[in-house]
């Protein structure tokens, strides 16, 4: 929230909290007609996609996950140039005969034949990870859902592999994984994203052009 | 080494790696072969004619690619018998071949005309796989396919 509150402010828009230190509430000064809402980044997708919200700040990869169609409800009006992290896809590090999708491909079918399951990817990013799966023709494998601490799956057993969002890879290796070489499913940072699906008013495109030219967009 | 796949299998895939680099590779002709299959892109007539065009520059793979295309030459008559107009559709070779999933053998789409930008409105197949693993050997013919409520709504309030 600092930083976007800096990017706004560094193009003349401050956005400052107000009343209590814990209550979720904000002002808007250097443009009129604005109104600040706070809210959980996991939950700005789905309030942009329904029009509650016009404007919002949040991680590209949550866009993707959580829209179909993400492209026709938001529009990216601009990186901010932090909160960067990469979605990945991990393997175990002794897996030494996996570098590849194609290698993962091959190891998924013969983990099928010897298990009879499909070999486990653990993610929270389930459209993400298989849009990318599907789009490489990565075949018999399963998603299962981690919401948190995914990389200690593979050692309690309960996935063969991960897609996790990394920024520097330690966690990764501290639980003895490694990239795939061609794993890299997207590179997120946060975003200042428009809600396409709205009939905006004519003081409200007024607005809009004039926040847009304050912060230079 | 930390995960269900084992010690074994990893050997396993390397002594495969190694056999595999011993074999020799697909000749070019073998793989121009394979990617003017999958890319036979037309009206059904058109592309059934580039196909059976096709397997008849590979000898040695006409005898794979021949009953296949009857199959479809005898799917088609059988659309067309039933009112469809066949010269009308559109024929990918490749067909769902990363997205389908389950469905297998016959796929099919439909997409909303002049709207390339959305995914198609329904889609579906035969499930010749699926019934031989629930059959456990077994199996009975089946075809099904999916319709997306949101799009068809979307698209009907177009209308």
């Amino acid at each position: 929230m600092e930083k976007t509150f800096s990017w706004f402010g560094d193009r003349g828009v401050t956005l400052r909290r107000t009343g209590l230190e814990r209550e979720y509430a904000g002002l808007v000064a250097g443009v009129t007609g604005v109104e600040l809402v706070l809210l959980s980044a996991g939950e700005i997708p789905r309030e942009l996609a329904a029009g509650r919200i016009h404007l919002g700040v949040t991680g590209t990869d949550l866009i993707r996950e959580k829209l179909i169609n993400w492209d026709q409800k938001v529009q990216e009006l601009a990186p901010l140039g932090f909160g960067f992290a990469d979605l990945i896809i991990a393997v175990p590090s002794c897996w030494i005969d996996v570098d590849t999708l194609d290698d993962l491909d091959a190891v998924a079918e013969a983990f099928r034949a010897d298990h009879g399951i499909r070999l486990r990817i653990a993610t929270k990013y389930h459209r993400l990870v298989r849009e990318f799966l599907r789009g490489a023709g990565v075949a018999d494998y399963q998603l299962v859902d981690s919401q948190g601490a995914t990389e200690g799956t593979v050692k309690n057993l309960t996935a063969e592999a991960v897609a996790d969002i990394t920024s520097s890879g330690e966690t990764l290796r501290a639980n003895h994984l490694k990239f795939l070489s061609d794993g890299l499913i997207l590179q997120s940072q946060a975003t200042l994203f428009l809600a396409q699906n709205v009939d905006y008013s004519q003081s409200q495109r007024e607005t809009l052009t004039a926040l847009y030219q304050a912060l230079g967009l | 080494m930390i995960g269900l796949r084992s010690r074994g299998a990893i050997k396993t895939r390397i002594n495969q790696l190694h056999h595999d680099a011993l074999s020799d590779p697909l000749s070019n002709a073998e793989v121009d072969f394979l990617d003017a299959i999958l890319q036979v892109r037309d009206r059904v007539p058109q592309a059934l004619a580039s196909l059976r065009n096709i397997a008849t520059q590979m000898p040695a793979l006409t005898l794979a690619l021949t009953p296949a295309l009857d199959r479809l030459e005898a799917r088609m008559a059988a659309v067309t018998a039933r009112g469809v107009a066949v010269e009308t559709l559109d024929f990918e070779a490749s067909y769902g071949r990363t997205s389908m999933e389950y469905y297998d053998g016959f796929v099919f789409g439909f997409y909303a005309e002049g709207r390339a930008d959305l995914p198609p409105v329904a889609l579906g197949g035969r499930y010749d796989a699926l019934t031989l693993r629930l059959g456990q050997g077994r199996e009975i013919p089946a075809v099904g396919g999916v319709i997306r409520p949101d799009l068809t709504l979307d698209l009907g309030a177009e209308v």
